[in-house]
């Protein structure tokens, strides 16, 4: 077993913006291409151990890991910004700031909500395996087709939001 | 016909930005560039493709100067990526929603960059949630929509279902109209007793007796009715509820396996389990009762009317506004005890697991841990049920006091037309019970929404596993003796559609050729072993068996000819013997020993004091990994099949076992097609050809030697596995110093002499 993780500093990658707004890196002086950023944790380390791979569709066994970020605030700011909408993408997982209804209807449970990235309306099926606690106030929520929503703090949720999510959740 | 959205909405863009050509595909989608919910719309023409956002084109491209189109899957959404001459582009984000859709784009968009000929649009709906006519997601589970379901079709159904139990619901319902007549007559009695006995001057003793002795006597009626009608419900219910279960159990075991899968166990559990069990209630509890209860109804409102109009308005006009209200607490409650149960649920599952992992828990020292987890969820747990209770019980007053409601209206109305000489005590009387009864069912009225919706929901979720059409059997059943010569063309296969296993495989077999499969962990090699046991059909492609498509077989005569050792083996709770003969239960004795002595089970067997008849499976006797594998075999062979499937058939015994196995196996499936996985390499060395799968592709393909020759994966793979033993060995030997200086000390004593 290796002892030791290959955690690259930040004067060894450099990001760059491919014309059609994907990421790209060199890496120790070389151009290594269509780079994809991965959370190791995604579920408790939003920007911490991100993992850089170089993305290959032709084989994805032959894609191969750079190495790892640490902490990206070790970083400088524009590779921050880079990295952060890499994420974005590759994590879509909107907040929501406010619940604006929840509906039962037979056998599943509508919900109508604001979130940072738009109004939406999505569907739960079985509340109880679909809305998990990650515990600080945290929950996470899955609806019908596998999309996510992030409810960021229940304490900070407005009162009526308070008064209509209270007995689902 | 493209499937998605109307274009004619889009047809200015349309015509300015594919100058009239045909739209091949059109799909909507739902994120923008910038992470933000849009509107969007892709089209598709056979030269270029354009994405239109809220109704904005935000980006065209010619055809021509794409390579290639990639769809990528991310958490909660995707992305469709362009390879252009110049660069790399994003060309639309989308959500989970439409994952399906735009990986058939990406294919479609590929394919026409290669000019081959599009014919795949796509149309395929299987796997989605949503009801196309309403838009509101299907009942968990099901294709099955509950606003859109056909109600008198299931009415109908659940009809013919109750056909052997009718004359007992004919009985059941006589039984409950006697107790009906009671509730309505008690108070006329009631009204005779007060006005002709109790305040009248002349009354005789006879009257009392009479009046008395009819109350006992509907009471007696009733009493015994109740008790007989509960007997005759009891065992309509288990008739029709028997009836139901046997139904669903036959059809789940004729369905195909990716029907199956793709249920959860659980959910099919519930459907022969719950979902029956609750179409039953309905039946017997809630529509027989219903269906009294409405003329109980009727009856006391005619009588009323009949006796005083206004008096009968007070005791119906509040009904409406009490029933809302008693609904909305009720479902409040409901909700309320939904969570409580989901936590409990938590709780049950938790202690399962942990249970059935104990070994796992004591091994790594986790006792304490798991305590303390337990014991957080079960507070958790009692402080919600505490919470719950006390909601309860500070309701429940106020429904008591909603469903006497009438009863006050009557009192004071009735009171004052009493005192006014307008009416009798008696008629009053018998006004205020006929409210009290008729308020004391609105609880039971206001949950009759309820009911009737999940026993659609019940009803569907089992109608529907009973509608399914059986595996799909083409009219002619081939029925012939199979010699086992595949021909695998162009076959394709995923277990979701968007997500292809098995890309293209066009391989010939022929018959007693000895096949082995390898490839990494995931490359495909159980699935493409699925597809030849039938288990799946291909998405594209056939496979056929001696020159005839392999589904067109009769399945009986197929499975007839197939021997089977898959990668986890399941033994049935029985006896070794049983599981042996599982597939051929007329073996002899000398059969099934046999079958056992190929596949090197015997001696161990007989090690076992209750040998062949030794009690195996869940609750039975633990046998090692390599015993249940051995037994497997044993059961495989048995049928002496032309067609073999070993799927890491002797991956839990050690080497000399397996060759012990490998050579009686050889002796017994001369002349049998066998195809093989395995991941030590060194067991398929006498295939006749080794495929090597990557990627769900056959990358390599030839005999073990020809393979090394040529130097490519399958040779690194062997090359590396060597290393891997050798290393092994050189470990293995540092492990047996004692016996190194052994033989050293012989080779001294030998000098000495
Ligand atoms: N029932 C299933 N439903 C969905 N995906 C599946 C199913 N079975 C297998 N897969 C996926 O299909 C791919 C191929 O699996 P397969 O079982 O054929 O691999 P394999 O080559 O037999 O691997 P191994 O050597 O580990 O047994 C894997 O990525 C696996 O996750
Ligand atoms: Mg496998």
């Amino acid at each position: 077993m290796e002892n030791k993780l290959n955690y690259i500093t930040s004067d060894e990658i450099s990001f760059y913006k491919s014309d059609g707004g994907l990421l790209m890196a060199k890496y120790k002086g070389e151009d290594i291409g269509r780079v994809a950023v991965l959370r190791m944790f995604p579920l408790q380390y939003a920007e911490e151990y991100l993992c850089v791979k170089v993305i290959n569709y032709d084989r994805f066994d032959k894609e191969t890991e750079t190495g790892i970020i640490r902490d990206l605030k070790d970083f400088p700011e524009d590779a921050v910004r880079l990295v952060r909408a890499e994420l974005e993408r590759r994590y879509f997982v909107p907040d929501i700031i406010k619940v604006d209804e929840i509906k039962e209807q037979v056998g599943h449970i509508l919900w109508k909500v604001t979130t940072n990235k738009g109004e939406r309306e999505f569907t739960l099926t079985d509340m109880s395996s679909n809305i998990i606690n990650l515990g600080g106030g945290q929950l996470l929520l899955t609806d019908v087709y596998g999309n996510r929503y992030r409810i960021p703090d229940i304490s900070k949720l407005d009162d009526k939001t308070m008064q209509i999510i209270e007995i689902w959740i | 016909m493209p499937k998605g959205v109307d274009v004619t909405e889009y047809s200015t863009v349309t015509d300015r930005v594919f100058g009239g050509e045909e739209i091949v595909l059109s799909a909507p989608f739902d994120i923008g560039e910038n992470g933000d919910f849009k509107d969007g719309i892709f089209l598709l023409s056979r030269s270029a493709m354009c994405v239109i956002e809220n109704g904005n084109v935000v980006r065209v491209e010619k055809l021509s100067a794409v390579l290639k189109a990639v769809c990528a899957e991310y958490v909660g959404g995707g992305m469709i990526e362009l390879f252009t001459k110049t660069g790399r582009y994003l060309l639309l984000r989308f959500s989970m929603k439409y994952i399906e859709a735009f990986t058939k784009a990406a294919d479609i968009i590929n394919d026409l960059i290669e000019g081959s000929e599009v014919n795949n649009i796509y149309e395929d709906e299987e796997d989605t949630t949503l009801c196309p006519k309403c838009n509101a997601p299907y009942i968990p589970g099901t294709h099955v929509c509950a606003h859109c379901a056909d109600k008198k079709g299931i009415a109908k159904k659940l009809w013919t279902l109750s056909k052997p139990c009718r004359g007992l619901y004919a009985l059941l319902l006589l039984f409950f109209w006697i107790t009906a007549i009671g509730a309505v007559v008690t108070p006329m009695l009631s009204r005779w007793l007060i006005n002709d006995v109790l305040s009248a001057k002349d009354a005789s003793f006879e009257t009392l007796y009479i009046i008395v002795g009819l109350m006992l006597l509907f009471s007696v009626i009733t009493a015994i009715v109740s008790a007989m009608r509960d007997i005759v419900s009891s065992r309509a219910s288990n008739l029709l509820v028997m009836d139901l279960r046997n139904h669903i159990y036959e059809k789940l075991q004729k369905m195909p396996l990716s029907y199956i899968e793709k249920k959860k166990t659980g959910d099919l559990m519930q459907r022969i389990n719950n979902d029956t069990q609750r179409i039953q209630t309905f039946i017997q509890d809630i529509a027989i009762m219903a269906v009294n209860e409405v003329f109980l109804f009727i009856a006391i409102g005619i009588v009323t009317f009949y006796l005083d109009v206004r008096m009968a308005l007070l005791i119906f006009v509040p009904m409406p506004p009490a029933l809302w209200m008693i609904g909305k607490i009720r479902r409040s409650i409901q909700r309320r005890y939904r969570k409580q149960w989901g936590k409990l649920d938590n709780l049950t599952s938790r202690l399962t697991e942990v249970i059935n992992a104990i070994k796992v828990v004591k091994v790594f020292g986790r006792e304490d841990d798991e305590i303390e987890r337990f014991s957080e969820s079960a507070a958790s747990v009692r402080d919600l049920t505490c919470k719950n209770e006390k909601f309860v019980y500070t309701i429940f007053p106020i429904i008591k006091f909603v469903m006497s409601f009438g009863a006050y209206f009557v009192l004071l109305y009735g009171g004052s037309l009493v005192l006014g000489g307008k009416m009798s005590v008696g008629e009053l009387v018998q006004f205020s019970s006929y409210g009290s009864y008729l308020y004391s069912k609105l609880e039971w009225f206001s949950m009759l929404p309820r009911h009737f919706t999940m026993a659609i929901v019940s009803s569907q979720r089992v109608f529907e596993v009973l509608d399914e059409t059986e595996e799909e059997t083409s009219d002619e059943k081939i029925n012939a003796d199979i010699s086992g010569d595949f021909d695998f063309q162009n076959v394709s296969f995923g277990y979701k559609s968007y997500r292809k296993v098995l890309k293209n495989i066009k391989e010939a077999v022929n018959a007693g050729e000895m096949i082995g499969l390898v490839g990494h962990s995931g490359a495909g090699k159980s699935t493409m072993i699925n597809l030849i046991m039938r288990l799946y059909t291909p998405d594209d492609g056939k496979i056929m068996l001696d020159g005839k498509e392999l589904n067109k077989y009769d399945e009986r005569n197929y499975k007839d000819i197939l021997g089977v050792v898959l990668q986890e083996n399941y033994l049935f709770g029985g006896s070794i013997l049983d599981n042996i003969r599982y597939a051929k239960p007329q073996a002899t004795m000398e059969e099934c020993i046999l079958a056992a002595k190929a596949a090197n089970a015997h001696d161990f067997i007989m090690n076992l004091p209750d040998g062949y008849n030794t009690f195996v499976g869940e609750k039975g006797h633990k046998l090692s990994g390599g015993e249940k594998q051995r037994i497997a075999i044993a059961r495989a062979v048995i049928t002496n099949p032309a067609i073999l499937i070993l799927d890491e058939a002797t991956a839990s015994v050690d080497t000399q076992t397996e060759a012990k196995i490998q050579e009686a196996l050889s002796r017994a499936t001369e002349g049998k097609t066998i195809f093989a996985i395995a991941h030590r390499l060194s067991t398929l060395k006498n295939a006749d050809r080794l495929f090597v799968l990557e990627e769900g592709r056959i990358a390599e393909s030839g005999s073990h030697e020809e393979l090394l020759k040529k130097n490519g994966i399958y040779a690194a793979l062997f090359k590396a596995q060597q290393e891997m033993s050798a290393m092994n060995v050189t470990i293995d030997n540092s492990n047996l110093k004692e016996e190194s200086i052994q033989v050293v000390d012989n080779g001294e004593e030998f000098d000495d002499e």
